[in-house]
This record gives structure tokens, C-alpha cells and sequence, in this order.
């Protein structure tokens, strides 16, 4: 059996407490326009809650360089937990540099590059995929609406059982060690 | 080298400035606060109807928050809710159990916290009992001011010990007990009286608001209820003061937080080691220790020292006269030992009666 002293297998639980923190990403679906060169992308994304607290864990990537591309984010709405449920995004794009873009967020994300002013540009809409909510409108004159609210949150906090049962075994272990040290 | 008892003086110190004074000190760091520790440690509210610290008015015994806390998390040790724009952390872990089960928190947002309170409980027990928890810096210094008028230190018998123990978990049982029901919706009228039951009597709620350049609501005779909280708290603070002149640390044998820790320290990574051989049973570490242990000096086998009473203050390593003979280790690896010196009871130990 491999051995692994105590003393690294402690510090792995502890990494493991810390770095919980993960990155999502969401396509960006759109066409391209009939316009030459530079033009705006801009769209409305929907966030689960609790995923996302601030605008700067939120970043846009073009998914063929990885690079981050300056974005101009907006909050829209946010839940009854202060996290963000949607936010409005504008971001440069270019009809002849034919690409593809995913809005990245989690807590592991960090916005560095931002723009204000956008130039007078022809603007696109873009509509995100994957997420739950539809952009379309709702036809209430069509009849009953059952709606289904659906309370579970985030599952990520669970994750932390598993560092939080290893600690408890850890020190009921030690404690035995210790107890039988003192009844030799 | 630096003297245990210095270094443990300087650390409690800066710890009782930062957690008493921190909320001013690093009132700026908030903003970074909320995007950096929220995203691990999820936000945790009172819902809506529910009673929340920030909720009562002036005249009610529990004083409101009024700013929100640097740091939003609950450290082991006490650091008081209820010093408002001084504290740094948000509060208590007995205020984080409390405040969640009257709130009926979800189980999963309260795991990263209790993770982050299990991890430092296992890497060092009771060292927060002993070196950070500004209420035991506060019996410390009385504890110097007895020493000043030459009141002689009693050491309790092994009962009255168990006894303070016992009444400490019995009122943590009745508070969290109260804190569940209150929380039933059938019960919820009664949470303008009951929220956080244990903390309406704590010294600290008096204590530490007082340090922080705070005025203390001190009494409230509003109700029946209130006034038994006002009187209680007063009988506790008293007893609390009072206590410091018979003996050390006495309100550590019954305080619920330092309760909750000592189930750590049996199998922290911080370690007090003997080496029996070495051993003249001279007793300095029976006189020196603050919670009137006598375990370290009973013991006659090379052992792991650690009782779930020890505040890790490490005083019996300081006074120890036989060198090696102690040790202090940090998962087997030795960061302390006891030195060489002469014999002299009046300078290393205070002599019990």
C-alpha cells in the first residue's frame, strides 16, 4: 500500500477546503451581419443563484485564443440572495475575424478588461445557450400557466462535506492515538 | 530566545486589537470582502420575517449590529457580534449555530463554515482559547491585577470543574434548544424575546462593545423577558469578574465556545509531549497551569499530553525546569521544548493553595 505522510495528506484536505471555486462557460449564439469589420455583440445572460456575486467574476473568451476580450457588463436583476440572476453584456466583434465567443463566470474568474464608451457601431444580438431561461415572451391569453418554482440552490456548498468528513475522521483518529498513548 | 508567556502576551494583544478593533482598522477591506469570501462562503440571511441582529431598536437588550463585519465568517473563537463597526469577523461560532437554526438555514450553506471552523479547531485546538480569545485576554489581565494585590490563586477540586463544564453544556444545549424552536413557524412570535438566547447572558455581549469604543445596552426592562435576560446577564458579568479573583481562567471551564473546541483537542496537530524520564515531579506545571490541570504532572509514561481542558497556553513548558523533559509539537514536528534553569518557584510559578 502507497504511504503518504500525514503531514502532505493534511495539506491536501486543506487545498481541497480552499480551492472550491470553479469557471463555467456559456456559448454565445449569433450571425454574423452584413456589415465589414467591426461590429457590437450584445445579448442578456441568465446566472443560477448564488453563482454569481459581483460583475468582475464574469468575463467574455474568445473560445479559439482563450484570450479574454474587453466587455461591457451591465447587472439587470439579482436574486433574493444578492446574487446576480441577469446581466446585459456588449463586447466588440469582427465580421472578417470569423469566430467564436463563450461568456465565462464562476468565482474562479477574474475581468480585467473593460470598456465604457463604445464607438457608434452596427449592434448584433446574441442569445446565450445552455442556459435554463427562454428569451422569448410568454402568450398568457393562451390558457392556464403552471409554474414550478424550483427552491434547490447551487449544489457546490455539498462539495465541502467531503473535506469536512475527512477532517472529523482525522481527529477522532488522532484523539484515539493520543488516548492511547496516555493509557500505555 | 523569545519567552513563551512574552510571545503568548504580544499575540494576544495584536489578536485582541484586531478582532475588538479590526472592524475600524480594516473597514476599507470590505468591498473586496464581499467579492473574494463570498463566492466560497455563501451569503447568510435572515429570511424574510425572521429576527436578525440588525433588526432591534435601540432600547433592546440585544444592541443592533449596525455595520456589517470585514470579514463575513465565525471564527472560533469569540469575536462578538455585538460590538458594532469595531468587529471585524461577524461572530461567535455558538452565534453562527444560534442565529441558523432560527433562521433554518439550509444544511449545505452552513458546510463551508463549518468546514473552515472544523479545519482550524483540528490544526489548533484550543490554542484560540489560549492566545486569541479576547474575553480570555481580559481574564488574563484581572488575573495580573489579582496577582498585583497579592490574592492568593485557589486551585478548584476536580468536581467543581466538572460541574462548571456541565453548566456550560447545559445552557449551549437549552440556547441551541430555544434557537430551534423559535424557529418553527408556530413559535416565531416568540423570537423578538428569544433570538440568540445564549448570547443575551454572554459577558461578551457586554464586554467586548464596551472595549470597542461602543456604550453597552446594559439593561432592558421593557418586558418580563427582557428584564430576566438583563438581570441574568448582569449576575453572569459579575460572576465572570468575580471569578478572576479565587482563580485562573475560570470562566473557560464553562464557556460553550471553548466547550465546543476542546472536542478538537484531542487530535490537534498542535501536541504536548512528555518524556517521563526526565520527570522530577517537581509540580510547576501543576501550579503553572491556568485551568488548574494536574494531568502533565500525573502522568508517568512518555506521552501526547493533550486534554480537552488544556488551553494550549503552554505555560507548563515555560516553567518546566528539566530540559527536553516537555515539548510542544506541530503534527510530530518539535517547534518548542523546555530549557535548562534553576529552580526557583517564585519567579516561574505561582504558588496554589
Amino acid at each position: 500500500m502507497m504511504h503518504i505522510p500525514m503531514n502532505k495528506f493534511i495539506l491536501i484536505v486543506l487545498l481541497a477546503c480552499v480551492f472550491t471555486g470553479r469557471a463555467e462557460q456559456i456559448g454565445v449564439n449569433f450571425e454574423y451581419p452584413d456589415v465589414e469589420g467591426d461590429f457590437y455583440l450584445a445579448g442578456t445572460v441568465f446566472f443560477p443563484p448564488s453563482s454569481i456575486l459581483s460583475i468582475n467574476n464574469i468575463c467574455v473568451l474568445d473560445t479559439n485564443t482563450k484570450k479574454e476580450i474587453a466587455s461591457k457588463i451591465v447587472v439587470v436583476e439579482k436574486w433574493p440572495d444578492d446574487s446576480i440572476m441577469s446581466v446585459e453584456i456588449i463586447f466588440p466583434a469582427n465580421s472578417q475575424k470569423k469566430t467564436e465567443y463563450a461568456i465565462s463566470y464562476g468565482s474562479d474568474v477574474k475581468r480585467r478588461k473593460t470598456f465604457s464608451e463604445p464607438a457608434v457601431l452596427p449592434t448584433v444580438s446574441f442569445f446565450p445557450a445552455g442556459t435554463g431561461r427562454s428569451a422569448e415572451n410568454v402568450d398568457v391569453s393562451v390558457g392556464q400557466i403552471n409554474v414550478r418554482v424550483d427552491k434547490s440552490a447551487s449544489v457546490r456548498y455539498w462539495w465541502y462535506i467531503v473535506p469536512m468528513v475527512i477532517l472529523l475522521f482525522l481527529t477522532v483518529y488522532r484523539s484515539v492515538r493520543t488516548i492511547r498513548t496516555q493509557k500505555l | 530566545m523569545i519567552r513563551i508567556s512574552v510571545a503568548r502576551r504580544i499575540v494576544q494583544l495584536i489578536c485582541f486589537v484586531l478582532l475588538v478593533y479590526g472592524g475600524y482598522i480594516f473597514k476599507d477591506w470590505k468591498e473586496s470582502a464581499e467579492t473574494s469570501q463570498q463566492s466560497i462562503f455563501p451569503s447568510l440571511k435572515a429570511p424574510e420575517g425572521s429576527i436578525s441582529t440588525t433588526q432591534f431598536a435601540k432600547g433592546s437588550i440585544l444592541w443592533p449590529s449596525g455595520a456589517t463585519p470585514v470579514i463575513e465568517n465565525y471564527p472560533p473563537s469569540l469575536v462578538c457580534r455585538f460590538n458594532p463597526k469595531g468587529g471585524m469577523f461577524k461572530a461567535c461560532i455558538l452565534h453562527f449555530f444560534s442565529e441558523n437554526l432560527t433562521w433554518q438555514t439550509s444544511f449545505k450553506y452552513l458546510l463551508p463554515y463549518i468546514t473552515l471552523f472544523i479545519a482550524l479547531c483540528f490544526l489548533l485546538g484550543r490554542v484560540w482559547c489560549g492566545w486569541v480569545c479576547p474575553i480570555g485576554t481580559v481574564g488574563d489581565f484581572l488575573t495580573y491585577l489579582r496577582r498585583k494585590m497579592n490574592i492568593p490563586v485557589r486551585r478548584f477540586p476536580e468536581r467543581f470543574r466538572f460541574n462548571l463544564s456541565f453548566t456550560g453544556y447545559s445552557l449551549m444545549v437549552i440556547a441551541l434548544v430555544i434557537s430551534t424552536v423559535i424557529g418553527m413557524p408556530n413559535y416565531a412570535r416568540f423570537q423578538c424575546y428569544w433570538f440568540l438566547p445564549y448570547c443575551q447572558i454572554c459577558p461578551a455581549r457586554l464586554i467586548c462593545p464596551m472595549f470597542g469604543l461602543i456604550k453597552p445596552n446594559w439593561k432592558d426592562f421593557s418586558t418580563g423577558i427582557t428584564t430576566s435576560f438583563t438581570i441574568l446577564a448582569w449576575i453572569v458579568l459579575g460572576l465572570f469578574v468575580a471569578a478572576f479573583y479565587f482563580g485562573r481562567r475560570v470562566w473557560c471551564h464553562m464557556c460553550p465556545v471553548g466547550l465546543i473546541n476542546s472536542w478538537f483537542n484531542k487530535g490537534a496537530g498542535i501536541e504536548l509531549r512528555k518524556k517521563a524520564i526526565k520527570c522530577i515531579k517537581c509540580g510547576y506545571c501543576a501550579d503553572a497551569c491556568p485551568m488548574g490541570l494536574t494531568a502533565m504532572y500525573e502522568l508517568n509514561r512518555d506521552a501526547i499530553y493533550n486534554q480537552t481542558g488544556c488551553i494550549m497556553c503552554m505555560r507548563c513548558v515555560e516553567v518546566c525546569p528539566r530540559k527536553g523533559c516537555l515539548r510542544v509539537s506541530f503534527f510530530g514536528k518539535q517547534i518548542g521544548n523546555t530549557k535548562r534553569r534553576k529552580l526557583d518557584a517564585k519567579k516561574v510559578s505561582e504558588p496554589v493553595q
